[in-house]
């Protein structure tokens, strides 16, 4: 590339830019608080009480895209009153916020789900009592972030669909571009999945992987979902493959409702699993002929190990110094919970396979070792015989 | 090696037609299901490689698995009825059967290798790390087969024959993937002499001089069978 052209291009680049930015104001959601007024610097911070690095800064541009653009900062924010804010609330996801949902004409909220959280196996509280380590559990924002409005869009290049159409249609009566637009991304960004399946492995395994955190409330963490073939496809983006949502929250059930699998009310409650592997009024039928059989015992299990090993570590000693809280309960709890869970055929099906897998870890080191050092031999014999021979 | 008289050397057949179709089709099914297989125990990086294609290679990945397996698994009938019902075929089966001279001879083989025994052991048409080879090949098949089978058809039968198949059909292909590259691709490609490969899976034709110096007792009864047919004629 020339030098000039390159200036060119550059120029016409940081032009464009500064069209963009210089776009007309109605394009941004109205901040009538004028709270951007100080919020709009990326540097606003502070570090709070507990030595916790706070940053305030707000993106507008990126807020007026997001799926809370038309909602105002004191909207969630409720207590703002002056400055320097102080004895601000924490936001509450229950709060009526001042939107007015338009089929009701009643104030918007997310009470209803907060409450059907409240009733999961995730919520912070067991009834009014606060949950012991609830510090661990998710609140809203741990899984839902305000997300940028990611519409149903008519691509270039891929095959026509209705979002070509769609818009069109809206503005056929509601002239205001701007409204239309927001109201379509509304609707139209719940027609997608709101995270791609490794995303959304990602996020349940960041807590369920944790092994520490998982024992302190007495649970196995998933041990060996990363070695099954339904996290391969997620890998490989096979449309089919299966995130922790599809089994524990798949159709007819709410990934806000998660429930232990003891509950009659889980997706892998022992009564549902033959449902839940067949998936057969879903869209996407996973194993249609689904037996009872094939749908029993763990699927991503550490526990079985712990089991299987169950020799005895848990001395005295290491049982007084978990008493003291000098020694983390892991494995005794790990165990605690694999003796439980676990049926006397389990045990000797997990058996089984640690069998088979070190029998096989010890043929294949044994034999290939073998099969090297002969070659190696062979390799300078041959050399030997090559020198000496020279002609056969 | 020296090879004087190239193109005149005498050249004898070593394997038939059949065996070499046969071998064919064991090696390019081989790769295809090694490649395609051992692609779900990628790590996310190499995978990151096929970026927007993710998807459809994951589709052509199991279909090509499948095809692969079902022409391997032919195969193996194929092989079965050339060895149960050609004269070829009886002869190479038998001539494969291990003895307890090939015990011997791989302990004779390793001293003559470590300097400890002179004399290297004399190999009839096929020695024991071809026989070894031939017969934990058939055995890997079978169960890789099996296996493979429970996976394919996994609402048949209850979970932990999945789960066993799954890591036996996993740790069956790791094992045959390194004893082939190991065993073998030394023993007809990397071999001081064999390097870039050895033709005989191509034409079928040893050269008289590789027979007598691998092969020796086959050679020599060749040999007298031709001396004993010359007599006759004469």
């Amino acid at each position: 590339m020339k030098p000039q052209t390159l200036l060119i291009r550059t120029f016409v680049i940081l032009v464009s830019m500064t069209l963009w930015l210089q776009a007309p104001p109605e394009v941004r959601a109205a901040d009538v608080e004028n709270c951007a007024l100080c919020h709009k610097y990326s540097g606003l911070g502070r570090i709070d009480d507990d030595g916790k690095k706070r940053l305030f800064y707000v993106n507008e541009d990126l807020y007026a895209h997001s799926v809370h653009a038309r909602v105002k900062c004191k909207g969630c924010h409720v207590n703002v009153e002056k400055f320097p804010h102080v004895d601000l609330e924490k936001v509450d996801c229950a709060t009526e916020c001042h939107i007015v949902e338009p089929s009701v004409e009643k104030k918007f909220s997310h009470a209803k789900d907060v409450e059907k959280y409240e009733q999961s196996v995730h919520s912070k509280y067991d009834g009014e009592k606060l949950k012991d380590n609830a510090d661990d559990l998710p609140g809203c924002t741990y899984c839902h972030a305000n997300r940028i409005f990611e519409p149903l869009l008519c691509e270039p290049g891929k095959p026509n669909t209705i979002a070509c159409e769609l818009l069109d249609r809206c503005l056929a009566c509601h002239e205001d571009e701007r409204w239309a637009q927001t109201f379509y991304s509304h609707v139209t960004h719940r027609m997608k999945e709101r995270r791609s399946s490794y995303d959304t492995v990602t996020l349940c395994a960041s807590c369920h992987e944790d092994q520490e955190k998982m024992s302190r409330h007495g649970l196995e963490a998933t041990g060996t979902y990363r070695d099954t073939f339904h996290w391969q496809s997620i890998k490989y983006n096979d449309p089919n493959a299966p995130n922790c949502i599809d089994c524990h929250a798949p159709v007819g059930y709410l990934a806000h409702e998660i429930k232990p699998k003891t509950d009659p009310g889980s997706a892998i409650h022992q009564d549902n699993l033959v449902q839940t592997c067949s998936n057969i009024n879903g869209l996407q039928q996973c194993h249609p002929d689904a037996t009872a059989a094939f749908a029993q015992g763990k699927i991503h299990p550490s526990g079985a190990k712990a089991k299987v090993f169950d020799t005895k570590l848990d001395t005295f000693e290491v049982k007084e110094l978990i008493k003291k809280g000098e020694a983390r309960p892991f494995k005794s709890l790990m165990q605690e919970r694999a003796q439980e869970d676990m049926t006397t055929l389990e045990y000797y099906q997990s058996l089984i396979l640690l069998l088979i897998k070190y029998f096989y870890k010890i043929l294949i080191a044994g034999l290939i070792s073998f099969m090297i050092i002969h070659q190696i031999l062979d390799f300078f014999a041959t050399r030997r015989e090559m020198k000496k021979g020279g002609h056969h | 090696m020296a090879r004087s008289n190239h193109a005149e050397e005498k050249h004898y057949i070593r394997m038939t037609i059949h065996e070499r179709i046969q071998h064919h089709l064991v090696w390019s099914t081989f790769i295809t299901l090694a490649v395609t297989g051992f692609m779900v125990e990628f790590p996310e990086e190499w995978i990151a490689v096929f970026g927007q294609y993710r998807e459809p290679v994951f589709y052509w990945r199991g279909l090509l698995h499948r095809i692969a397996a079902v022409v391997m698994i032919a195969n193996l009938f194929y092989q079965t009825w050339y060895l149960a019902f050609t004269r070829d075929g009886r002869s190479y089966f038998m001539d494969m059967l291990p003895t307890l001279q090939d015990a011997k001879d791989m302990l004779f083989n390793m001293l003559y290798y470590l300097r400890i025994s002179k004399d290297k052991p004399q190999f009839d048409r096929f020695n024991y790390k071809e026989k070894m080879e031939y017969w934990t090949g058939w055995i890997g098949n079978i169960i890789i087969t099996l296996t493979g089978f429970v996976l394919w058809l996994e609402h048949l039968f209850p979970k932990f024959f999945f789960d066993v198949s799954i890591l036996v059909h996993t740790m069956e292909a790791i094992l045959a993937s390194c004893a082939i590259m190991v065993w073998h691709f030394y023993e007809v490609h990397l071999k001081p002499g064999k390097f870039p490969m050895s033709k005989i899976f191509l034409n079928g034709k040893i050269p008289e001089h590789e027979l007598e110096e691998e092969h020796p007792l086959q050679y020599q009864r060749i040999k007298q069978a031709e001396e004993a047919s010359a007599a006759s004629k004469a």
